[in-house]
């Protein structure tokens, strides 16, 4: 009886190690990406790392024995802590990406449904998955531990810091891994998981957090909180950062840096914070099994899968029964349609002028309605809590606030720019209509011309909240310079990463590739490389490297703008303005890097009608 | 109408064609046949100017596809081994949008688009969304998609896969009806007895080279086969059998439960002689059926069913 229970409690827990994971480790060793992504993130870390102990070099130099194992102690910290950041936010993009198409893959391949006709579960498919992913992000994490204990043996740095960055990043990543495969169960496209998994970090991490201390700061205010006791709202605000990666993760390297970083706070406990993660994982992965199980049913029944899946086609004609006369090609009495194409037989449109432009400007964002309601309802309702809140502390005419929208509409404009751009020609790929297009007369000009007026067309939505802002706060608060400054290098970057996308898009056969590189090339750009340059300037002690990304750095330029034309609170719109907010200022540098970013594009466009022939198949 | 020269092209090591030499005669129906990874869809795709050979030349209606792509598309029809619809797109739309895209004018199009739903019996589904058709009904949509240009040449790979035995005969009543309108219309196909009743010539390729090209006739002379003749008689075979081998002609007679098969020696004369001589030796003649030469026996033959 014993050894029963012993038995079937073994195969419980072995179920997850199942036909599913080791099949989804046989394919992982075969792909190629797989290696070049851990290559890359070596190759990252390694420079970061390298940069980084090379800026501390110096001033581990010179003097005496003791003098240099304790400067050594101390320049081991910040290497240990970029390393443990690089991992910490590293890793969770991976687990984003690689999770994104756990099971979208199955319901393209149409194995889900017939996974269903096995004794395997949806348990088992979702764990497996997840686990063999696991065991591949715990190899990269893996890889820095050597870095790590080389580093630590310079003294320094405490255990409990790299056993807190290890938990807190790997329960980081097991949520993100968790609610990306959920999504993938969802959506068929890999960059919708993966933009969606970001959005609800975004949401989870900062908006929700910022929220909360605008509500709290808020009922300080008004002294609504008058009677509330201090400590109580010190607990608070620590179990309020206990469920936050980002904010133990910055504890405990303030802790690194300055021990009894954290004794202002009632208690840090990390694990309590991965107990946490552990736990919202769990549900997200009891919903993913939930999910997995309704759509393997689904596809077994033949019917549409994802929320984003094409209709299912109609089924196919009758055979005929044996000794049936021949058939006639004559007119057959058509079959009813079925009501999702009934739904849907609008009126004919003629087509006019480009036949390109004119199906790329017919082709919607989404075709969901739910997604067109939730896309335009969220972001809005969203943005109006934000300016209520903001507008209630007295705020709203603060420079660094405005520079805060306007750079964070900035960001949601560029990401949804460098996906929409991505898309038209590689989805035509995947959908196989491209050697359909490319046997026409069209030329290779009018087909990538055509499709880069139907991104533009397609991603002004995403523009239209910075440009509310900008237009409506020039009303008393901002200057009109900022509207034109904004514009123009809001053009210039469009332009900019439409061509990348083009280019991808011509270069890549799957759309999840190509967005993958231009939203990579987007982070590289703009984020890693002012980070190494940051560190290069320390190495080579000139600021000129650092100041030259951020210089390039879109976002950096559109803040410095706001931040520099804001009429500030306490000025006035007829009141003269003060010299830093003249209207020459940044003028030059906004023309010279929008016109820099609009040659590259238009030369990256170019670069895409070379290669429309080339990868056909 | 299609002659490619030489026509060799490489995926990096591997040979997917070497040095195919073809020529399609103008309003004729070509078979194309071979193993899956033969060759097939590279040429044709070469031949639609979607890849780039190695080496060798091609040229349909005398203009080369790889230097004059644009005007060989004009005068092309490439219909594909797969579906290439759009989500977003009616089937009149989808049509408007290929027409379009081969600048037929726009006064022209409508009629046009008319004209071909009815030939492919689409019309009662103009405003049905492409991908909400069954795939028989897309492979028909892919045919009128082809017709829209009025192309001089179709070039069609495996038109015919996947459909139920009506589509596969309603497309090949088709076919047929499109020769008669003097297109030249190269077609692959696995279904070998369809390529036999409908097409005029066929080309066998395997791997990657063309072990014939030519007409049933040519290939029957080819494979060296004689004509088989089964009879059927009342009453006795064996006096059948011995009335045959009496005949000089003929060159071996072999017996089974209900009828005997005769092998002439000529392959190619006048089969009569085999009844005449039967009812002149008192056999009460019921069945005489000529044995056709399949083009299946004929593919098993000539190749040897290598692949990539």
């Amino acid at each position: 009886m014993a050894r029963a229970a012993i038995d079937n409690l073994l195969r419980v827990l072995a179920a997850p190690t199942g036909p599913i994971f080791t099949k989804e480790l046989r394919v992982s060793s075969r792909q190629r990406r797989n290696y070049v992504l851990r290559f890359a993130y070596v190759i990252l870390l390694s420079a970061f790392t390298a940069l980084v102990w090379a800026s501390k070099v110096e001033s581990v130099s010179g003097g005496g024995v003791g003098q240099t194992i304790s400067r050594m102690s101390e320049a081991a910290k910040p290497t240990v802590a970029t390393v443990a950041w690089f991992q910490f936010c590293g890793l969770q993009l991976v687990a984003v990406v690689m999770l994104s198409t756990a099971v979208s893959g199955e319901i393209r391949a149409r194995t889900l449904g017939v996974l269903m006709t096995t004794p395997v579960s949806a348990f088992q498919i979702v764990f497996g998955k997840l686990l063999s992913k696991l065991l591949q992000l715990s190899l990269l994490l893996a890889v820095s531990v050597p870095v790590l204990a080389v580093v630590r043996s310079f003294g320094g740095v405490p255990w409990r810091f790299v056993a807190c960055s290890v938990a807190v990043t790997f329960t980081a990543c097991l949520l993100a891994g968790s609610v990306s495969m959920a999504f993938s169960v969802l959506f068929r496209r890999a960059y919708a998981a993966i933009l969606l998994t970001l959005a609800v970090g975004a949401f989870l991490y900062a908006v929700l957090p910022g929220i909360v201390m605008m509500v709290i700061a808020l009922g300080f205010r008004g002294g609504g909180f008058g009677a509330f006791p201090e400590k109580a709202l010190e607990w608070f605000m620590t179990c309020l950062l206990h469920t936050n990666p980002f904010a133990m993760e910055f504890i405990a390297t303030g802790d690194l840096f300055e021990p009894g970083f954290a004794r202002n706070l009632p208690f840090f406990l990390w694990p309590v914070h991965c107990a946490f993660m552990l736990g919202l994982s769990a549900c997200a992965l009891l919903l993913c099994v939930r999910l997995v199980r309704r759509a393997a049913l689904r596809q077994a029944m033949g019917g549409p899968v994802t929320q984003d899946a094409p209709p299912a086609p109609a089924p196919a004609m009758v055979l005929l029964p044996p000794g049936a006369t021949p058939p006639v090609p004559t007119a057959t009495p058509p079959p009813a349609p079925p009501a999702h194409v009934a739904g849907r037989a609008g009126r004919i449109r003629q087509v006019r002028g480009s036949p390109v432009l004119w199906k790329e400007l017919r082709t919607p964002l989404t075709r969901s309605l739910a997604a067109k309601v939730v896309g335009i309802a969220l972001p809005l309702t969203l943005a109006g809590v934000m300016y209520l809140l903001v507008g209630l502390n007295e705020a709203l005419d603060e420079p660094e606030v405005q520079a805060m929208f306007v750079s964070a509409y900035m960001v949601i404009g560029l990401v949804v720019t460098a996906v929409v751009a991505a898309t038209p020609i590689a989805t035509e790929k995947e959908s196989q209509s491209w050697p359909l297009l490319l046997a026409t007369p069209l030329t290779e000009h009018g087909i990538v011309w055509g499709k880069f007026a139907g991104v533009i067309a397609r991603i002004w939505p995403a523009w239209v909240l910075p440009a509310g802002h900008v237009l409506v706060f020039t009303i008393g608060i901002l200057s009109p310079a900022v509207a034109v400054l904004m514009a123009m290098e809001t053009a210039a970057l469009v332009v900019f990463l439409t061509g990348s996308g083009m280019l991808f898009g011509a270069m890549f056969r799957r759309t999840t590739t190509a967005v993958v590189m231009n939203l990579g090339t987007m982070i590289v750009l703009w984020a890693l490389l002012p980070l190494l340059l940051g560190f290069a300037s320390s190495v080579w002690d000139s600021d000129a490297p650092l100041e030259a990304a951020v210089d390039a750095n879109p976002v950096a330029l559109a803040w410095e703008v706001t931040d520099a034309y804001c009429l500030s609170g306490h000025d006035y719109p007829w009141s003269p303005p003060r010299e830093a907010r003249t209207w020459p200022a940044h003028v030059d540098h906004v023309a010279l890097l929008s016109g820099g970013y609009g040659l590259v594009g238009f030369v990256l466009v170019c670069g895409a009608t070379r290669l429309v022939r080339r990868r056909v198949f | 109408m299609i002659v490619t020269q030489g026509l060799t092209k490489y995926y990096g090591g591997l040979a997917a064609l070497v040095n195919l030499n073809l020529h399609i005669r103008a309003g004729t129906i070509f078979g194309f046949i071979g193993p899956n990874g033969a060759g097939k869809t590279t040429t044709m795709r070469i031949l639609a100017t979607l890849l780039d050979p190695s080496s060798g030349a091609a040229s349909i209606d005398g203009k080369d596809v790889a230097r004059h792509g644009r005007d060989v598309r004009r005068i092309v029809g490439y219909m594909p081994d797969f579906m290439g619809v759009y989500d977003d797109l009616k089937v009149f739309e989808y049509l408007e949008f290929f027409a379009a895209a081969f600048d037929v004018p726009r006064s022209r199009r409508k009629a046009i688009i008319d004209g071909v739903l009815e030939l492919t019996d689409l019309e009662g589904k103009r405003a049905a969304q492409v991908n909400s058709l069954s795939r028989g009904m897309q492979q028909r949509l892919q045919l009128a998609r082809v017709l829209t240009h009025d192309p001089k040449v179709l070039i069609l790979d495996e038109p015919a896969s996947g459909l139920d035995p009506r589509a596969r005969i309603e497309i090949r009543e088709l076919l047929r009806e499109l020769r008669r309108m003097g297109k030249t219309i190269m077609i692959s196909s696995h279904i070998l007895s369809e390529l036999e009743e409908m097409c005029d010539e066929v080309g066998i390729i395997e791997h990657g080279r063309l072990v014939f090209s030519g007409s049933m006739d040519e290939i029957r002379q080819r494979m060296g086969l004689r004509s088989k003749i089964r009879v059927r008689v009342r009453g006795d075979l064996q006096a059948a059998a011995d009335v045959l081998l009496s005949v000089p002609q003929v060159r071996d007679v072999k017996q089974f439960e209900t009828y005997l098969t005769v092998t002439l020696d000529d392959s190619q004369g006048d089969d009569g002689f085999v009844a005449r001589a039967l009812v002149n030796g008192g056999v009460a003649l019921v069945e005489l059926v000529p044995e056709q030469l399949r083009l299946d026996d004929a593919f098993l033959h000539l190749t040897k069913g290598m692949v990539h």
